[in-house]
C-alpha cells in the first residue's frame, strides 16, 4: 500500500466517490463528487471504475508526497500542477515515482479540481462510501493526513489515454430547470430566466445560494417538511434561492419551486461567488 | 401532476414524489410507511433505488430515468395497493431523558416563556406517547409530531452551530432527537444518554417512522451511569 502524505491541505479538500445509496431514509446525505463529469474523466483516464474515490479540491490545490510509485490524473478547474517542480497537464496520466512531491496551485476558471489515483483512493469507508461527510466521524483532510492507495508498478505504463476536453464546459452559464413540486407558488415563472442570478459567497457542498432575487411568489404558510434532493431549488421567505447540492439535507420545509439535473449540478459545482448564471426552463418534451 | 382522492404525484430529480392528502396525523404517517413497504416489495416497478419519507410524502428514487413510470402506469399500479384496515402493531421505544439544566441550555428560557415550572414542563413533555413522524434532515434526526399544545413555541430565530449528541429539542408542534452533534434551531430541553444512530451498522437506526416513543425522565446521575455503560 502506498501513502500520500498531505503537506498542504488547500482551502477545502475531501475524498469523494459516487456517494451513499440507500441511507437518505435515515437522514444521511447522498454526498459524492460535486462535478461528477470531471471526477469521472479522471477515473476514465486511469482506467479506474467510474465510482472510485477521487480527491476533490476547492478553490486551491493540495501538496502531496507519494511513498510508492503510481499514476494519477487531474481534471476539472484549470490550475498549475508541479511534480518535483516539473509542470504537468490536466486530463492526462501523470506517473509518480516513490518520494516525489506533487503541488497543485490556485484553481482558475472553475473551483473544483479532481485528482484520481490508479485503483482509487483507499481511505475509510462509512455506510458504503468513502465520501467525506462532517457528521459521520470521518477524518478530515489536513496537514499530515495520510491517504492510502494501491501501489502496482506493473500497470503504470498501460493505457495512455488522453482526453481533449472542451474548455467551455467550465464556463457554461445556462442551468436547465424543471418545475418542482411547489412550482405553482411562482406567479411569473419566466422571471427566473430574466432576472440576474448571482452566486452568493455562502455557497458550499450543501447548497449553492443565490441572494435575494425578488421573484413574484405566493405567500406560503409554514410547509410540512418533505423530502428534498440534490438539484432541488428552494425559495426562502427572504427571497433568496438555494439549489441543493450533493451534501444537502434529506428533508426541507421551503417551497421546491424547481429542480435541475445532474448536468446543472455539475455546472453549478464549478461556479464561484459573484459569477452570474442563467436559469432556463426545460422544453416540456425534455421533462423528467 | 397527478391527483386522485388519496394522493398527489409530482416529478422530482430521478424519481417521483407521492403526497398523501389530508392533515398530518399518526394514521397518515403509518399509511406512508405501509405504502413505502409495498413500493419496495411489489414487482410492479423496476429499479426503485430508495424511498425517502416525510410525514406523509414519499420520494421514490429510481436508478435510471427509463424506469420512472409515467403517471398512467403509476396510477394503475397503485390501484392494486390498499391501506390495511387494521395496521400492524408498531414498535414502541422508551427513551430516557435527563432534564437537568446543565445538559439543556434552553430549558430555563422555555419554562419562563411558557410561564410554567420546570416540574410541570417535564410532566407535560414526558407523559405523552409520541409517534415518530420522519427521520432526517441530518443523519439520525428523529422528528416526533404530537407535542402537547401547551408547549408549542416557534423555533429559534438563528440556529446554533453545535447541538450536542442526544439533545432533545422542541419547535412548533414537534419534539425531536439530535442523534448526532450538529447545528440546530430547536430549543434544547433535555438530553438522552442513548445512541440512535450508528454509522458502523446496517441499518444505522432501529427506530423508524410510525414507531411509538415513550419518554422516561431520569436524573443527572442516572444519565451519567447509562452514558458510561453504553
Amino acid at each position: 500500500m502506498g501513502i500520500a502524505t498531505v503537506l498542504k491541505a488547500g482551502i477545502f479538500s475531501s475524498i469523494q466517490d459516487s456517494g451513499r445509496r440507500k441511507y437518505r431514509q435515515y437522514g444521511v446525505p447522498i454526498g459524492g463528487y460535486l462535478d461528477s463529469e470531471s471526477a469521472k474523466y479522471a477515473n476514465i483516464i486511469l482506467g479506474n471504475q467510474l465510482h472510485d474515490a477521487v480527491l476533490e479540491m476547492s478553490y486551491s490545490g493540495v501538496s502531496l508526497k507519494f511513498s510508492e510509485s503510481t499514476s494519477i490524473c487531474l481534471t476539472g478547474a484549470d490550475c498549475d500542477i508541479l511534480l518535483d517542480g516539473q509542470a504537468c497537464a490536466l486530463y492526462q496520466k501523470i506517473i509518480v515515482m516513490p518520494g516525489q512531491t506533487l503541488e497543485v496551485g490556485v484553481l482558475r476558471s472553475g473551483i473544483r479540481t479532481y485528482m484520481a489515483v490508479l485503483g482509487g483512493w483507499q481511505t475509510q469507508t462509512v455506510l458504503g462510501s468513502k465520501s467525506y461527510h462532517p457528521l459521520l466521524g470521518m477524518e478530515k483532510i489536513q496537514r499530515e493526513s495520510k491517504l492510502a492507495y494501491i501501489s502496482n508498478a506493473a500497470s503504470l505504463f498501460q493505457n495512455q489515454l488522453k482526453i481533449a476536453i472542451k474548455k467551455h464546459w467550465l464556463q457554461q452559464e445556462n442551468i436547465e430547470l424543471f418545475p418542482g413540486p411547489e412550482y405553482e407558488v411562482l406567479l411569473n415563472p419566466s422571471e427566473l430566466e430574466e432576472l440576474p442570478v448571482i452566486i452568493s459567497p455562502n455557497s458550499n457542498r450543501m447548497a449553492t445560494v443565490i441572494d435575494q432575487i425578488k421573484l413574484e411568489a405566493l405567500e406560503q404558510e409554514a410547509m410540512i417538511s418533505s423530502p428534498v434532493a440534490p438539484g432541488i431549488v428552494q425559495l426562502y421567505p427572504n427571497g433568496s434561492l438555494c439549489v441543493l447540492m450533493r451534501d444537502s439535507q434529506t428533508v426541507g420545509g421551503y417551497p421546491r419551486i424547481a429542480y435541475t439535473n445532474e448536468q446543472g449540478l455539475n455546472f453549478l459545482a464549478q461556479k464561484r461567488a459573484g459569477e452570474r448564471i442563467h436559469f432556463r426552463w426545460a422544453k416540456p418534451s425534455a421533462s423528467k | 401532476v397527478l391527483t386522485t382522492s388519496t394522493y398527489t404525484v409530482k416529478a422530482m430529480p430521478n424519481g417521483l414524489l407521492i403526497e398523501l392528502r389530508g392533515h398530518i396525523s399518526k394514521s397518515n404517517c403509518i399509511k406512508t410507511q405501509e405504502l413505502k413497504d409495498w413500493l419496495l416489495q411489489t414487482n410492479k416497478f423496476t429499479g426503485i433505488e430508495e424511498v425517502i419519507c416525510g410525514y406523509q410524502s414519499l420520494y421514490v428514487v429510481f436508478d435510471d430515468f427509463s424506469h420512472i413510470p409515467d403517471y398512467g402506469k403509476l396510477e394503475e399500479a397503485l390501484q392494486s395497493f390498499s391501506f390495511a384496515a387494521n395496521p400492524e402493531k408498531v414498535s414502541t421505544h422508551t427513551i430516557a431523558v435527563c432534564y437537568d439544566s446543565t445538559l439543556c441550555p434552553d430549558l430555563d428560557y422555555v419554562t419562563t416563556k411558557l410561564g410554567i415550572t420546570k416540574k410541570k414542563f417535564i410532566k407535560l413533555h414526558s407523559s405523552r406517547v409520541y409517534y415518530v413522524g420522519m427521520l432526517g434532515f441530518l443523519p439520525g434526526f428523529i422528528y416526533m409530531g404530537n407535542l402537547d399544545e401547551f408547549l408549542v413555541l416557534p423555533r429559534k430565530a438563528t440556529p446554533v452551530p453545535c447541538v450536542p449528541e442526544g439533545s432533545i429539542g422542541i419547535a412548533g408542534e414537534q419534539t425531536g432527537v439530535y442523534s448526532l452533534s450538529s447545528p440546530g434551531g430547536w430549543h434544547i430541553i433535555g438530553r438522552t444518554p442513548h445512541r440512535f444512530f450508528d454509522a458502523g451498522h446496517y441499518p444505522p437506526m432501529d427506530i423508524k417512522a410510525g414507531d411509538e416513543v415513550i419518554i422516561e425522565p431520569i436524573s443527572l446521575s442516572e444519565f451519567k451511569q447509562i452514558k458510561v455503560m453504553s
